[in-house]
Parts: structure tokens; sequence; C-alpha cells
């Protein structure tokens, strides 16, 4: 088992480099970062100049990757020009780089300050979103998949099939303005009380404000994604409650509701289990369309805001932080799989 | 099969039954067979009349005509789904709108075909290095959330290519961008898929007796092997062209999809999500968004009958 886990984290090394070297080159050609600096007042041309040089943009692309993945302590940085390598300080532009590997993930060109700690400061407000999320999705989506897999064809399922369908193709800004439409300004103009339509958890006094501000947010990512979820519950609970096993355990007269919950449940929940650690990894992604909708300070919006900037180090570090997080998930989903189903065995 | 004996019980020989079939003909009727998959079909050739029908009741030109003086009108019977915050006709730009969002749709399914196959179709053919470093690839791509690498490339093309003229219209050269990037961005799961079919289809018989004749590699390949995946390359391609749809919405209305003047679904909803339209102008919105939604059900509609009907064990249901 343990040299399995080796070997599946040692195959991992390859995959960040493909990955990481991808999108490294994208970023850093789709344009200048430089471009929008200063804003309205853009620096002037020997100073964009030098800056370009202490940022290392004058270097070639690989050259850039390099830096970006093992530091620059090694390298001959002369940004004055006059033929000698510059000490390097602590701080500011110039400042000895580390590198993705040993946990530098670079600075800011927006901000100036370390990526990390920009991408660590939405995190949690996205795992709180997408977290709650997807409690609520996989309550409901538990519920409706087996009531439609108990009374396959019946009135019920019908409805519900059709309903799952139409939500699963709902695009996600239809869902959000209508939610919006009814819960915010409707509810409003008939004197009840109206949900938010702008959500910044940083300002909720209490749990209670924080639950409100999240309701529409939530309920636009819930809608959507418990139609693929329950219809998937659905058919592996079909195919578990037509076997054999459970023909067995109704002719030895066991109750409905024991077959339904102690037997048949159980094995249909299994590649829920998978589902579930696939999906959480990209929780880290955020929700981009959602996010910018309700104004919700997570990462889905960091990354669509940095992307204008072309800020190519927060942008590598939420990204790399995503790909670590899949591997990592695959990695534990495979392990748990083993032991939930005592019958698979890895080697 | 069961209720056909059932009805018969006399006649068991084969030679009772209706007619020999076809399999096309076969999976032809269980299509038709599949309600869903026809409600689906009816509203899909219904959508791609009002786009492409509409645009000989309304002129392109008619479509961008702005005049701020009509600006944000609710419906009426001279602008049957209102007007927008310049004042340009809603219902003639859903009609050009969804023109680009269709061909986006059917277009980026085709890159995403040939990459798919090509990549898939490689790999579990030559195996070996090939296949390890394709299917690598693959799982790289696989690994970064699907809009954010396409937000990312997005970026990254964005006004490389120049418009082109084609048919007597301009096209902006951002749908020709978006029409690459989403086949160049959803390609993978069809690649595993195709890969699957055509590992188990080298070790078959007929593949050896290609191969006794002399065949070269490529016509094995193309005449031999592909034709047989088409049925699952069938099904994704459909539910391809829903997915494709989708993601063109969801990028142009972050603003890095199809530029204006050109109208989409969605860049049309992104000049709409400023609360004041939302709350305001709930027909800014709800047409574009409705016409996205009864696109992509019905194409998941005939993608789900058409899957049930290539699938040769489900004729034990019919």
């Amino acid at each position: 088992m343990s040299r399995y886990i080796v070997r599946r984290l040692l195959q991992a090394i390859p995959l960040f480099l493909i990955v990481s070297l991808i999108i490294f080159v994208l970023l850093q050609s789709a344009g200048d970062p430089l471009a929008t600096l200063g804003g309205r007042t853009p620096p002037r041309a020997a100073d964009r100049e030098r800056l370009r040089r202490q940022l290392g943009l004058d270097q070639p692309i690989l050259v850039q990757y390099a830096i970006w993945l093992v530091g620059n302590e090694w390298m001959f940085i002369d940004e004055n020009g006059d033929g000698v390598n510059d000490p390097r300080p602590q701080n500011g532009p110039t400042r000895v780089r580390y590198g993705v590997l040993r946990g530098d993930f670079g600075d800011s060109i927006v901000t100036r300050t370390p990526a990390i700690e920009i991408i660590m400061d939405r995190m949690p407000n996205t795992l709180l979103l997408m977290g709650a999320s997807e409690l609520v999705i996989l309550s409901f989506a538990l519920l409706i998949g087996i009531i439609s897999a108990v009374k396959q064809y019946s009135m019920l399922d019908n409805i519900l099939t059709g309903t799952s369908f139409v939500l699963f193709s709902m695009p996600v800004f239809l869902m959000a303005f209508g939610l919006m439409y009814i819960f915010a300004v409707k509810f409003r103009e008939w004197g009840l009380p109206y949900f938010p339509t702008i959500s910044n958890p940083a300002e909720a006094n209490n749990l209670l404000e924080l639950l409100w501000y999240m309701t529409l947010p939530v309920a636009t990512l819930s809608l959507i994604s418990i139609a693929a979820y329950s219809r998937y519950i659905r058919s592996n609970m079909l195919e578990v409650i037509n076997s054999d096993y459970i023909r067995t355990a109704r002719s030895k007269g066991l109750t409905e509701r024991n077959i339904l919950y102690r037997h048949a449940f159980k094995n249909a929940a299994l590649p829920l289990a998978t589902l579930i650690g696939l999906d959480i990894p990209f929780f880290l992604g955020g929700a981009v369309v959602t996010e910018r909708i309700f104004a919700w300070p997570g990462m889905g919006r960091l990354f669509i805001d940095h992307l204008s900037r072309l800020d190519y180090s927060v942008l590598m570090g939420l990204l790399m932080l995503i790909t670590v997080a899949v591997v990592v998930f695959q990695l534990l989903t495979d392990l748990v799989y083993t032991l939930l189903d005592p019958r698979i065995r890895y080697t | 099969m069961a209720s056909v004996t059932a009805s018969r019980p006399i006649q068991l020989s084969t030679s009772a039954e209706p007619k020999a079939q076809t399999p096309t003909q076969r999976v032809i009727r269980r299509f038709r067979r599949h309600k869903a998959a026809m409600v689906g079909l009816f509203i899909l050739v219904g959508m791609i009349l009002y786009v492409f029908g509409g645009a000989f009741v309304y002129s392109e030109a008619y479509a961008n005509f702005n005049d701020t003086s009509i600006r944000l009108q609710p419906p009426s019977a001279e602008h049957p789904m209102g007007t927008d915050r310049i004042g340009r006709d809603i219902l003639a730009r859903t009609i050009y709108g969804g023109q680009i969002s269709l061909l986006i749709g059917v277009l980026a399914v085709l890159v995403e075909i040939t990459v798919g196959t090509a990549v898939g179709a490689l790999a579990g053919f030559y195996g070996g290095l090939v296949d390890a470093v394709l299917m690598r690839l693959t799982e790289a791509m696989l690994s970064i959330p699907s809009l954010l690498l396409l937000l990312v490339m997005a970026k990254f093309f964005s006004s490389r290519i120049p418009d082109v003229e084609l048919l007597g219209r301009t096209f902006s050269g951002s749908v020709i961008v978006i029409i690459l990037i989403i086949g160049l961005t959803s390609w993978m799961t069809l690649a595993r898929i195709v890969r699957s079919n055509v590992l188990s289809l080298k070790e078959t018989e007929f593949v050896l007796a290609a191969r006794a004749l002399g065949l070269p590699n490529r016509r094995i390949i193309m005449a031999h092997i592909l034709p047989n995946t088409l049925a699952s390359i069938i099904v994704s391609l459909t539910l391809g062209v829903a997915g494709a749809i989708l993601s063109e919405a969801y990028v142009s209305f972050l603003g890095l999809g199809v530029q204006a003047p050109t109208a989409s679904w969605g860049n049309m909803l992104t000049e709409a999500q400023e609360f004041q339209i939302i709350r305001d102008a709930p027909w800014y919105w709800f047409f574009p968004g409705l016409l996205i939604l009864l696109t992509v059900l019905s194409i998941n509609f005939v993608g789900d009958g058409l899957r049930d009907a290539l699938d040769p064990r489900s004729d034990k249901k019919v």
C-alpha cells in the first residue's frame, strides 16, 4: 500500500510540471503585465524599463519559468546596466526569490504583497460558499435520488426527472438573475423579508446574518448541481435495487425500510464517494460566474480580477494549489474507496 | 422481444418477426420511441428555424441599430422582447446572437472531435511512449478547472485573430477565438473514451486481418477502427454542443468572449448584469437566458435519446 502511495505521488511530479509550464507560457505570452501599471498616470518609459528588469520580465520565457520554479539567487542580475551583479535586498521588487519548490509563490504585480497571502485571504470565503453549497446539494440530491429510484416511473419520479433536466440545463446567470428578481426585488415590493444581492461575508455580524447573505449564491450553485447528483444517485440506486442480493433480502422477509437503507443504499452510495472526492479540489477555484454576480469575495473573483491585470504570480499560485489538491484528493479518494469496499485492493 | 412472443405465442420461428431491420433502422426506431428526445428534437428544430428564419424578417443592421430615446422599453407590439440599454431591439438581437451561439456550439465541437479523436486514436493505437505522453497531457488538462483554463486561453488569444468577412457578414475575430479555445479545452474526456475503444478494437480479428493484408496504420485507424467508435463519438458530440453553448455564454458573460457589436446570447447578458437592469428591465436578461436554457435543454434531451438508441443493450427494454 505505501509503495502504491509513493508511486502515485511520483507520477504526479511530471503532471505538475506540464500543468505549470502550459499555464505559465500561456499567461506570460498573453500580454504585458506592466501595460496597465500606474493607471491614469503611467510611469516614464525609462522607469517602466527598469521595473521590467527588476521583475525579471525581460528574460526569455523559459528562464522566467525557472525563476518561478526554483528562485533567482543563482542569476546574474544587473538592473542599472553597469555590468556588475547587483546585491539584492530582502524586500522590494528585486528581493531574492526562492521559487515555488521552496514555497515562495512570488509577489503580486498589482499589490506587491506575497501572492500566497492574497490567495489565502480569499480562501475561507470560497470554501465557505462551496462547502455550504455541497452540503445542500448532497442532502437534496440523496433525498430526490432515492425517492425517484424507489418510485421509478411514478408521477413523482417523472416530475423530479423533468425538473432536474431543466435545472441541469440552466445557465448560472439566468438562475442567479431569476432568484435575485424574485427573492430580492419582488419580495421587497411585496413587503416580505428580502435577501441581499451583494454578499460580503466580512460584513456579517453573526451567524444568522452570514447565512442570510449566503442564501442566494448558495441556492444558485446548488439548484443547478442537485440535478446532476440526483440523476447519478437514482441510476446507482436502480442498479442496486434490481440486483440479486436485494431479492434475497426481500425473500428473507426483511422490511422494505431495512432493505433500502441497510442493504441497498450503502452500495449505491459507494460511487458517490468518488464523485465527491473528485469534486472537492475544484472548490478551490470557486464559482467564477456566481461570485461575480453576487460580488462574493472568493477565489473565482480573485482569478478573474487578476487575470485582467495578468498578475501571473497570483494566477499561477491559485491554479497550482488546485492541481495539487486534485492529485491529493484523487489519491485520498482511491484510498478511502478501499476502506469502503474491501473487494478493491491496490498493489 | 418478450412482448412479441407473448402476443403471438404460436409463431416461434424467427421468420415470423415483422421485418429484418438494419442496425441503423433499429437506432432510428429506438430514438423515435424516446419521448423526451423527440420533444428535444422538436424544440431544437424550432430554435434553428427561429435564428436562421428570423434573419429574413429582421436585418442585421436593424439588430445593431440603436436609438437611445427608446432605451430599456418593456415588451410591446413594436418590440416584442423590449429594447436594451441603448435602444436596440432585443428580439432581433436574439436572432443574430443565436446564430453566433449555435455556430460556436457546432464548430467548437468539431474542433473538440478532431483533437479528441486524434489524441485518443494515436494514444490507443500506438501505445508506449506516445500513449504515455498524450495521456499525461490529457490528465494535466483535466486537473485545471475548465472554466479557468478557458479564461486563461481567452486572454492568451484575445485580439490575436483579426475580424473575418464571410458570406457578406463581418465576424469579430473573437468568435473564431472562442470556437478554438472551447474546442481546445474540452477534448479530454472524448480522447479517453476513444482511446479505451481503440485499445479493445485493435485486438479484434478484423484489425488483425487488415494488418495481414498489409494496410498502412493510417488506413487501419481511419477505415477500420474509428468507424467502430462512432456511437460514443456521436453522443459526446451532441452533449458537447450544449456544453460549448454554455461555455461561450459564461466566457462572454465574463467579458472575455464574443466582443461587441457582434451579439451572442452570452454577451447580451453581460450588458444586463447591473442590478438596476436586473430589477427594472427583467426582459433584458430573461429572453436571451431562456433561449440558452431551451437550446441546452433540447440538446441534452436529444443526446440522452441518442445514448439510449445507440446502446445495443437497450434493445431488451424496447
